[in-house]
């Protein structure tokens, strides 16, 4: 039967990012969309996650997605397309924190960091708070503040890993390190990023079995 | 196995990706170590919030502004191509203008012998003289080698308007020898 109009865009919900990719190499511009549905959402909190700012996380978003597409006729099925994706986007995030870390001597720079002093003293008030309730999205704020409170060598690690969901060998892949380097940078976010909300957590999550356990003093090292 | 140690596992632990000897020995340390049991316990909460954490949506505009600037990308590098080739042949004119000669000649000629070469033989012995023909050509006009008056043949014709003045295009109509050129001509 001979295909209809053309009016229908043709559905690709069900073909691999591989093969998509490959056909946006010859100008499929209808498939490219069909990655960036795919993947918007991911890139954009990602870069957020990692920058820790909104406005920034779009704009990373939008050059990782723009460099996929001006690559896109020289990709070759060689790697996984979501672990080349990702690599374009934490190269960009690198390249924002580096250019911060430039600035890291300016007045702004210097508000930044009195901001990330300011956690502990937060998460301590809100602990003395009577009811100790914690509205989710002051958590939130906390979790956040603590995960750009890491080193990026730790936090892309764990935000790849805890946040977004990947495999640790997808991550090494992604990073270009060996798994067991992976694993161990995790391990140690983690035990900062619960080092950090050991206050909260014990306030917020009341009713769990160990409740009622007294820490044997400051969480911080 | 010591707190120490135990805290450096607890991650694979609550992975699931310790190896059964060493989750058992972490077990069983857990078992007595109340301060560790908190520590899983904290990290387990630890990750429940990290995975809870708010996401942002892509914003509305989000699509359209990367496909425009696709879009420019896209009329760039149409743009780029287009000045490229017009600067590779405003540099190398001369080049091209020979190369495309000679290739025109060589094209015309080898044409023009491949459909009517047959057809000069055949009504050469009825060739007479250039006047006969309303508008003549002299086949050396074509032929690079010249001078040679075996090849000199008077054709009537209408040489077509070409665009690329020098470049001696011929479109015939008819082929009509009409002889060999005359000593004076």
């Amino acid at each position: 039967m001979a295909h209809s109009d053309g009016d229908l865009p043709p559905d690709y919900r069900n073909d691999s990012d591989e093969s998509l990719m490959l056909r946006v190499g010859k100008g499929d511009r209808q498939a490219f969309d069909e990655i960036v549905r795919r993947y918007g959402a991911k890139m954009i909190n990602l870069a957020y996650q990692i920058t820790g700012n909104r406005e920034v996380a779009e704009d990373i978003a939008q050059e990782t997605f723009f460099r996929a597409y001006r690559s896109a006729p020289r990709y070759r099925e060689i790697s996984k397309f979501s672990t080349w994706l990702y690599t374009i986007a934490i190269n960009l995030c690198r390249n924002e924190l580096r250019r911060r870390k430039f600035r890291i001597f300016s007045l702004e720079g210097m508000a930044e960091r009195e901001e990330n002093d300011k956690i502990r003293v937060d998460i301590v008030d809100e602990k003395l708070r009577p009811d100790g309730e914690l509205e989710r999205k002051e958590l939130a704020r906390m979790v956040r503040r603590a995960i750009t409170s890491l080193p990026e060598k730790f936090r892309t690690p764990l935000v790849l890993r805890d946040i977004q969901g990947l495999a640790y060998d997808e991550i090494g892949k992604i990073l270009k390190l060996p798994e067991g380097t992976v694993k161990s940078r995790i391990n140690r976010a983690r035990m900062r990023v619960k080092d950090i909300l050991k206050p909260i957590l014990d306030e917020t999550w009341k009713g769990a079995k160990d409740n009622g356990l007294q820490e044997g003093g400051d969480p911080s090292e | 196995m010591d707190c120490k140690k135990v805290e450096t596992l607890l991650s694979d632990l609550v992975d699931g990706t310790l190896d059964d000897r060493s989750r058992r020995e972490v077990e069983e340390h857990l078992a007595k170590c109340k301060d560790c049991r908190h520590e899983r316990e904290n990290l387990i909460k630890t990750l429940a919030t990290l995975k809870a954490i708010d996401r942002i949506d892509v914003p509305s505009d989000f699509v359209q502004t990367l496909r425009k600037r696709i879009d420019e990308f896209e009329s760039a590098k149409k743009a780029l191509m287009l000045t490229t080739l017009l600067a590779f042949v405003r540099h190398h004119r001369k080049a091209i203008v020979s190369g495309a000669a000679a290739f025109v000649v060589a094209f015309g000629v080898t044409a023009y012998f491949v459909t009517h070469i047959g057809h000069v033989e055949q009504v050469a012995e009825q060739a007479t003289t250039p006047q006969q023909a309303s508008r003549t050509y002299i086949m050396n006009d074509i032929l690079p080698t010249g001078g040679d008056s075996a090849n000199t043949v008077y054709i009537t014709g209408d040489r077509e308007p070409d665009p690329f003045r020098e470049l001696p295009t011929y479109v015939f109509d008819e082929v009509k020898p009409v002889g060999l050129i005359p000593d004076d001509f």
